[in-house]
């Protein structure tokens, strides 16, 4: 699972958003702003992370339970896949 | 009612304003332009060998670009002149265009074609801004002095349609063209397209007598802000957010807003050309600080901050410094357009 290119992360007066660049301002016009744990979690998919390494990553990132964890990266990967951000 | 992109911009500029990070910038690419509008204050020939001597490289636009997106840049609007008289243009705005920031392109359209309106749509801005300046030839003639730029704008728009980019259309009403306005509304609304009002002509940087000669008088001015009121609520009634504020300028200039000219100077908008620094001298971060600092200098006008109709104003430091040579100066012809609009 990877975020699809021409997307970048950026840090704004310290709120992590996406821009989309290029031919993804036409697919995706806007931008989204991420929470710190979120922002973590893209750079793991930006990469090409699968779902038992983000919960992994999670676990060794903050103090939660893996049912919590999982259940973040499911609902975090579910809103950027409605928005059409994932191939 | 704003949807959550307008939402959170907005909430960042409130941070980025509070910090002092240069969130908003504008880059003037170029001082010249293929149309030449009696009332615009840059509107030089297009062969202006002594401008294009001037204007900053294409290298150094994108050098300042990606210092300010360091510094914290994130809405970008890049305009002229004319940017698409730049024959470089391409390697600036792709260069630029990959950064991660939003870019808005200021453009009168006229030389958008074809194959300029598909090579946008594979690398799209996030908006492009035209300017209309009629709905004929007849009023282009009069107002640009090219009547065919006309119908070359009329079809660019449709072609960015087709594209799939958003356009925001922009009017600037003056003598010439005021009887043309419900025909450009009806144009934006026939396609869906958002539309902004210019209505106060101010003698910015240089032009200024024609620009008074051109634009309406107190009274019409006040008669078309009445007439439009209820399209363009915003920009008649401005939100003073706080009436109290010790600084000259209640907008984000010199906070969260730059402009850079074609020659390299930071100021606080287009129009306040005596404040500011070279960021190509000092580096970026230097010359942003520097502007900031200007900014605050600047002397608030007490008889505006104190005047009981100030809501119906739109003046600023940069209005009152370009009408009467002051920064804190009221400006006769907005007091007298605000009588008759909120008497007549």
């Amino acid at each position: 699972m990877k975020t699809k290119a021409n997307l970048i992360l950026r840090e704004i007066v310290g709120t992590w958003i996406i821009v989309p660049v290029g031919e993804m301002v036409v697919e995706f016009n806007g931008l989204m702003n991420l929470s710190e744990s979120g922002a973590f979690l893209w750079k793991k998919l930006a990469v090409g992370a699968e779902v038992d390494e983000l919960v992994a990553a999670m676990l060794s990132e903050y103090n939660i339970d893996e049912e919590t964890a999982r259940a973040d990266v499911q609902e975090f990967i579910g809103q950027l896949q409605e928005r059409g951000l994932l191939i | 009612m704003q949807n959550a992109y307008e939402q959170l911009l907005k909430k960042l500029t409130i941070q980025a304003s509070e910090k002092n990070i240069p969130i908003n910038g504008a880059f003037e690419l170029t001082a010249r332009c293929n149309l030449n509008c009696k009332m615009c204050y840059i509107h030089h020939q297009k062969q202006d060998c002594s401008i294009t001597n001037s204007e900053l490289s294409a290298d150094q636009w994108i050098k300042i670009a990606s210092d300010a997106r360091d510094a914290g840049l994130l809405n970008l609007i890049i305009t002229g002149g004319e940017i698409f008289l730049r024959a470089d243009f391409e390697k600036i705005y792709k260069a630029i265009a990959g950064m991660g920031l939003s870019v808005t392109l200021y453009t009168n359209a006229s030389l958008i074609d074809c194959n300029r309106a598909k090579w946008l749509g594979r690398i799209s801005p996030s908006k492009i801004g035209i300017t209309l300046y009629g709905a004929s030839e007849e009023t282009y003639g009069k107002v640009c002095g090219n009547p065919e730029a006309y119908k070359s704008v009329i079809r660019a728009i449709d072609l960015l349609i087709a594209e799939g980019i958003i356009i925001d259309l922009s009017v600037t009403i003056l003598k010439d063209n005021v009887n043309d306005y419900e025909r450009i509304v009806e144009f934006a609304a026939k396609r869906n397209l958002p539309l902004c009002v210019t209505d106060y002509l101010f003698p910015i940087r240089y032009n200024t007598d024609t620009i008074k000669k051109c634009r309406l008088d107190p009274r019409s001015f006040a008669d078309f802000c009445r007439k439009i009121s209820p399209i363009n609520d915003q920009s008649l009634k401005p939100t003073r957010k706080d009436l109290n504020n010790r600084d000259a300028f209640l907008c984000n200039a010199g906070k969260s807003d730059f402009w850079i000219t074609w020659n390299g100077h930071i100021q606080p908008c287009s129009s306040l050309d005596e404040i500011g620094a070279y960021p190509l001298e000092v580096g970026f971060i230097e010359a942003w600080h520097s502007l900031s600092k200007q900014c605050l200098d600047v002397p608030i006008c007490h008889d505006c901050r104190s005047c009981e109709y100030q809501k119906l104003c739109d003046v600023c430091p940069a209005k009152m410094k370009a009408e009467t040579g002051f920064y804190d100066k009221p400006v006769e012809y907005l007091c007298e357009m605000v009588n008759f609009y909120r008497t007549v």
